[in-house]
């Protein structure tokens, strides 16, 4: 008969959103009779009093804790998003969380389009995203009709009350919430790897998850760098591109939900979280390179190079196992970055040169009059 | 594209061997590129024999010919195909053992945690384990090919009935026909004869032209090449190299022999292991494929033939052939201006029925990559990295079949059950053996359905499961899973035989014939 030994003691320890989410997420997903989960609420060094981008992925977040609509915009003044503004090269660009146009005979739309250019058709390719129309709108999209046009969007809300949201969550879930001034953590005993005191209270763990930016208590238990080691993990923090911090930490936490180790288990499990956070780090470092337009630093990254030289070459952006951003984002910036591709895709000749016109044409009238419709509400 | 890139266009793309490899190659270049310019031409010679590459299928065939316009009843009838929900592997962990890798889900993940975690969970404990049953029992693709059921899966997210796929049986020497038929009707321009001269570029070394026997001389600006584990160009002319993998997958050589089919028609092969590689048993609607996959390092030709002649279920219908093989692939599918698909790229054994799949993804990636111009150095490293992928993770994924076994029996199995693994491999069953987890990756064939069937049909068993499973009481799950198993055998039963289906749905055999 297989031993089972839940960990009996998750602390959590940082400030503002960053504890708030993955003290909800842990709580909806790790507490139980054997499993307690207690969240340290330090001091409010993490918290920027602003707001911030939650990326499309984020609402599965919602969905998983139940967290409404109505919720979002009353505490957390959340409103539609469909794109993140960016710097880049002294200017800015949109990345928008939807696609351009639609895929047509095997090619993605914008092969279509380039085509499209080299038969005179003037039209910038933001002028077929949706997405970008509406972020380039005048008015604001309530939640409730963003939901209903069937384009994916993002949130932005403010960072105080997202955090409160979350928070008062994992408080309503079962997870044990405390302020404390000042905490540390040593390395404990062998049924408890961790001591921990929190002001003048004092008390074990089996696992110690610091999602502080900084690491700030990390290195005293041995951890350089983010990741899982031991019965420790530090969460990762990343701010650019704007909207990725959320969904960096969101699917770090979610990551390790779906490792959860039992008490003494989890190496081959540590190396999966590792393997998979590493390779989702690449991702995100790959595109603020690209953002950061460094030539030096792209010629050391592969998967980089690779996307430049096979997107200069064909157009065609290659995907590796764990993408982070999505291929409409990746292609505004290559696209800015790269100017357009030596070559369209072959699969999109399939369609003539005069039907591609007229379906880019039908194309554009259609988003400007959705453009029209949603600038009238 | 300017004018200098029109005139450097791909206009010609020369495809030389005309087996399974060879016309999907075509017929797919066709349907896609055909109306773009592109002018295709396959060389055959009816005096060189086809290997007739794999009788069976994996789901993705599926979407293969519906992108290229083929009518699924007509494939049925002419291929004489049968449908296929699995894969049975009998005598793999242990002498006796059988398990269905199925090409569908085990039940229903819940609140984030994969159903084998649930099932292990209760088969754990000493007081319900009795009541739970097989992982098998909450399969419905493996429960419909122990009934020898049928249907196309519903389309409605909420059915049980929409949690598997299927693929095909079919006959691999009525199935180049079929496919040569689609070719040719989309304007592909086949030539009869052998190939005898291939003429290089002196200075780049790209393929300019082949020639052929009677001295017509073929030039083209992309070569595919189809001519089976010769490699005539890939190898004998560019010399790319081959990476082994034989100290993995050490069988070497395959017999095969058709038998006469009898008893009822089932939707599933099925391959039992033997004492120095595995016997395959494949079900068509005229006759039954059968074959023995050895290590002649093992075994004796002579004894592997024994073997499978022993063990068919009906009358020989011909003389066994015998084919013998090297596992592992090019070092590069695309070199030059070549592109090997099908055997001359690469070769991982049957087990899995993945020869099929990567003569899919040869041409899928092709189509995808496929260059505007003459300059693709480009196109060729991501095309090769690409498919890189494929062969490993398949690789891995064959391996772990040999390498989970308790076999002791014979020296080719302790050699499997012994040997080094990958070290890609040996972490993805460390991952599983310690909590029940299958390692994840976007890229890839075999996704974690396939990876639990095989670890549990052969035994290894995680020590520990997803924790989180004992947050629901387990009076709750043992209700739940004795409500799903009677649902999902409802649900099995409620499909249609097999037979009939194919004889009901106009896809009784009716093959193409050289007349036709």
């Amino acid at each position: 008969m297989t031993h089972i030994a839940p960990l009996r003691t998750i602390v959590l320890a940082g400030s503002g959103v960053r504890l708030a989410l993955c003290a909800a997420l842990i709580a909806r997903h790790c507490l139980s009779e054997a499993t307690k989960i207690i969240v340290l609420n330090c001091a409010d060094a993490d918290i920027v009093d602003a707001d911030m981008i939650l990326r499309p992925d984020m609402q599965r977040l919602h969905n998983d804790l139940q967290i409404q609509v109505d919720a979002l915009q009353s505490r957390a003044k959340a409103r539609a998003v469909y794109a993140v503004d960016c710097a880049y090269d002294g200017g800015r660009i949109a990345l928008p969380f939807g696609d351009y146009g639609m895929a047509r005979d095997g090619a993605a739309f914008h092969h279509h389009w380039s085509k499209g250019k080299g038969l005179g058709q003037p039209y910038d390719l933001d002028q077929y995203s949706p997405s970008l129309a509406i972020h380039h709108g005048k008015s604001q999209l309530p939640l409730a009709i963003a939901a209903q046009i069937g384009i994916g969007f993002g949130l932005q809300v403010d960072r105080a009350g997202y955090a409160q949201l979350l928070l008062a969550k994992a408080r309503d879930l079962g997870a044990k919430i405390v302020s404390a001034a000042q905490v540390t953590v040593r390395k404990g005993s062998a049924d408890y790897p961790y001591s921990i005191t929190m002001d003048s209270a004092q008390f074990e763990a089996d696992f110690f998850i610091d999602v502080s930016r900084s690491g700030q208590w990390a290195g005293s238990i041995g951890l350089a760098e983010t990741g899982w080691q031991d019965h420790s993990l530090y969460l990762p923090y990343s701010d650019q591109p704007q909207g990725i911090e959320a969904s960096h930490l969101y699917s770090a936490i979610q990551r390790f939900i779906d490792m959860l180790p039992t008490r003494g288990g989890g190496t081959a499990e540590r190396r999966e979280y590792n393997r998979l956070a590493q390779e989702q780090s690449e991702r995100i470092a790959d595109m603020v390179c690209l953002l950061g337009n460094d030539d030096k630093s792209i010629s050391q990254r592969p998967a980089l190079r690779r996307k430049i030289e096979v997107f200069q070459t064909c157009g065609r952006i290659p995907v590796e196992d764990y993408e982070v951003f999505s291929p409409a984002e990746w292609l505004t910036i290559l696209l800015t970055k790269c100017g357009n591709p030596l070559h369209h895709d072959r699969l999109a000749d399939r369609l003539s040169e005069q039907d591609l016109l007229i379906w880019l044409d039908q194309l554009r009238g259609k988003i400007g009059q959705l453009k029209r419709q949603l600038e009238s509400i | 594209m300017t004018a200098a890139n029109m005139q450097d266009r791909v206009k010609n793309v020369v495809i030389i061997g005309g087996g399974t490899a060879g016309w999907m190659t075509a017929a797919g270049l066709a349907s896609m590129l055909g109306q773009t310019g592109l002018n295709i031409t396959l060389i055959e010679s009816e005096a060189i024999g086809i290997v007739g590459v794999g009788e069976a299928t994996l789901p993705h065939i599926r979407l293969f010919n519906e992108t290229i316009g083929v009518n699924e009843a007509e494939f049925m009838a002419a291929t004489s195909a049968t449908f296929k929900l699995g894969i049975e592997f009998c005598d793999w962990g242990r002498l006796g053992d059988s398990y269905i890798h199925p090409f569908g889900e085990f039940g229903l993940a819940n609140e984030g945690v994969a159903f084998h975690h649930y099932w292990r969970c209760m088969q754990d404990d000493a007081e319900t384990a009795p009541d739970i049953g097989a992982l098998d029992e909450y399969s419905l693709p493996i429960l419909a090919c122990k009934m020898a059921k049928f249907q196309p899966p519903s389309e409605d997210p909420r059915s049980v009935l929409s949690t598997y796929r299927y693929a095909y049986q079919f006959d691999a020497l009525q199935y180049a026909p079929f496919m040569r038929d689609h070719a040719e009707k989309r304007g592909v321009t086949r030539i009869e004869g052998k190939v005898t001269h291939v003429d290089q570029d002196s200075g780049t070394g790209d393929i300019l032209s082949v020639t052929m026997d009677n001295g017509q001389s073929i030039s083209g600006d992309l070569f595919i090449d189809c001519t089976g584990f010769f490699g005539l160009l890939i190898e004998k002319t560019l010399e790319t190299g081959y990476d082994e993998w034989s100290k993995w997958l050490p069988c070497d050589r395959a017999v095969a022999v058709p038998c006469e089919h009898e008893g009822t028609l089932l939707p599933y092969t099925r391959a039992t292991a033997d004492k120095a590689g595995w016997r395959w048993r494949i079900p068509l609607q005229h006759r039954t494929g059968n074959g023995h996959v050895y290590s002649s390092g093992f075994t004796s030709d002579d004894a592997a033939t024994d073997s499978l002649l022993a063990n068919l279920e009906g009358k020989a219908l011909a003389d066994p052939r015998q084919l013998r093989f090297v596992t592992g692939k090019r070092r590069k599918l695309w070199n030059r201006n070549c592109i090997a698909i099908g055997l001359s790229g690469g070769f991982l054994e049957p087990l899995e029925s993945t020869s099929i799949y990567l003569i899919q993804e040869g041409v899928t990636k092709l189509l995808e990559m496929f260059p505007q111009t003459s300059n693709f150095t480009v196109h060729a490293e991501e095309y090769n990295r690409r498919m890189d992928l494929e062969f490993e993770r398949i690789r891995d994924f064959l391996i772990l079949h040999y390498h989970a076994t308790e076999r002791d029996d014979s020296a080719f199995w302790n050699y499997m059950r012994t040997m080094d693994i990958p070290d890609s491999l040996a972490e993805k069953i460390e991952l599983f053996k310690s909590s029940g987890r299958v390692a994840s990756y976007n890229h890839g064939l075999f996704l974690m359905p396939s990876w639990v069937a095989v670890y549990i049909g052969q035994r290894v068993m995680p020590q520990r499961y997803d924790w989180r499973a004992d947050r629901l009481d387990k009076g709750h799950i043992k209700k739940h899973l004795s409500g799903l198993r009677n649902h999902m055998h409802q649900a099995a039963m409620s499909m249609q035989d097999h037979a009939s289906y194919i004889q009901n749905n106009n896809m009784a055999r009716r093959p193409v014939t050289a007349a036709s």
